[in-house]
């Protein structure tokens, strides 16, 4: 690694990098958001900046980038209830950060892993949420699933997690599997920003040797 | 987000901080008192503001989406919710479609919906009449760190320039074919080949950024200043004490409600 002058991936320029990383991952799942409702789907696509920095920066400037996008999405719409759904993209940066970390966020098979994890997480922590701020009725897609599962008997939790099971599967699917395949066409010294850098840098000399 | 400077009004003279404070008070009061005639004040109360500020054009969107969500939730939870006692005879049934409503999911819902739109009104008219740069001036006025004041900014002055280069991209790829409408399955193809150049475009941004901020002493140890001087007067001081008193009282209700006066 010869080309690298300044090490980015501690001290001061770490500090630097969250500085623009952690905004840029809340425009990008602004954006995402956005995109979903101009082209008119049924989805939210709104995690896809958390993953993204979660696995470049780690887990933990991840979760703030999550955090910080429920915050500012509530300030813009106007919903400050709904920041507490931050807590579904904790899970959602904890994850993907995780197991970018631990070196499986390479493959097709580890990004379906993350998919359906996260899928499973974000149904698990979403449904009390919109149970105890909204009492299970949000005024979104979701609802009408709700009511369905409401119809066939279910007492309103479980209703609120089962049908956010088939959502969450395809909604972060696309997330966590968007943020992988861009992470496999960023350069390599932005990719080293992440936790596991020691051992992609040993990885690489050993290549190289 | 770029925003224009409107004539000061009262609420735009105010201290961000003192807004911060604010709606802290009002939702705590909100959420603890558990009243629907406060609600209900609050929500006339925001309302007659949002019309005097002449914010009422914005407003509609937002009061669209609290449309949405009472008839969402008083129509599900009304006809299909748990705590429905089907025994008891139905307060009214909707004619042609025969939609049974039950007085207990009814209130069920009215408990969530008092709780829910009058912050959404309320909290829409503090947040539409900050400046945001001032407020994350504000905040960094008040202790916190430069470096999380920065951040709250940027994200403001970065969502703009995202959005506008997703427009050019969904323009471009859009002359070169995509197809952005039509069914379902089309629309999510065309997810993908309008998100990918955006995030890379952003990211390939990311090193040059960095190192402009380097040049410009973000890290650097002095003490920053700030071009913007935010006034204080008397009546900021009188609502931020007024809203800090209001949330400590309701709590302080909450808590005697229920584990004193059981």
């Amino acid at each position: 690694m010869g080309m690298r002058t300044i090490d980015s991936s501690k001290g001061k320029m770490r500090t630097t990098y969250m500085a623009i990383l952690i905004p840029l991952g809340i425009a990008i799942n602004f954006v995402g958001g956005q995109i979903a409702s101009r082209l008119a789907l049924p989805l939210f696509l709104d995690s896809i900046g958390t993953a993204i920095v979660a696995a470049i920066m780690g887990p933990f400037v991840g979760a703030v980038s999550g955090v910080g996008f429920n915050i500012i999405s509530s300030i813009i719409g106007g919903n400050i209830l709904s920041s507490l759904f931050g807590i579904c993209n904790i899970a959602t940066a904890f994850i993907v950060g995780f197991m970018t970390r631990a070196g499986k966020f390479k493959t097709v098979v580890h990004a379906i892993i993350a998919t359906v994890a996260v899928a499973l997480a974000n149904a698990l922590l979403g449904a009390p949420i919109a149970v105890v701020v909204y009492g299970g009725i949000q005024g979104g897609g979701v609802d009408l699933l709700v009511a369905g599962m409401l119809s066939l008997g279910r007492d309103i939790l479980s209703a609120a997690f089962l049908a956010r099971v088939p959502i969450n599967l395809v909604d972060k699917g696309i997330a966590v599997f968007a943020a992988w395949l861009i992470l496999m066409r960023l350069p390599d010294s932005l990719k080293n920003l992440a936790g596991g850098k020691k051992k992609i840098e040993e990885e690489q000399e050993e290549e190289s040797n | 987000m770029i925003q224009e400077r409107y004539k000061p009004t009262f609420l735009r003279k105010l201290y961000p901080n003192t807004k911060l404070w604010m709606s802290l008070g009002i939702t705590f009061a909100i959420l603890f008192f558990k009243n629907v005639w406060l609600s209900l004040a609050i929500m006339i109360a925001s309302l007659i503001m949002i019309a005097y500020e002449k914010y009422i054009l914005e407003f509609k969107v937002v009061m669209v989406s609290i449309l949405i969500m009472a008839i969402m939730m008083f129509s599900i939870n009304g006809t299909l919710n748990p705590v429905i006692d089907y025994s008891k005879d139905p307060v009214f049934i909707l004619p042609l479609l025969n939609w049974k409503f039950y007085k207990e999911g009814l209130e069920y819902a009215l408990t969530y919906f008092s709780r829910i739109a009058p912050l959404m009104a309320s909290l829409f008219l503090l947040f539409r009449t900050m400046n945001m740069t001032d407020l994350g001036i504000g905040m960094y006025e008040g202790g916190v760190p430069y470096n999380v004041s920065f951040m709250f900014i940027s994200t403001f002055q970065i969502i703009p320039v995202l959005g506008k280069d997703m427009n050019q991209i969904m323009d471009a790829q859009r002359a070169r074919g995509l197809d952005t409408e039509g069914n379902l399955l089309k629309r999510f193809k065309a997810f993908l080949p309008v998100m990918v150049p955006v995030v890379a475009n952003s990211i390939m941004r990311v090193r040059n950024q960095a190192v402009a901020l380097e040049t410009k002493g973000f890290n650097s140890t002095a003490k920053k200043t700030v071009y913007r001087d935010l006034p204080r007067t008397k009546a900021d001081h009188f609502l931020k004490w007024l809203s800090i008193l209001i949330a400590v009282s309701s709590v302080i209700y909450k808590i005697v409600i229920t584990y004193v006066l059981k």
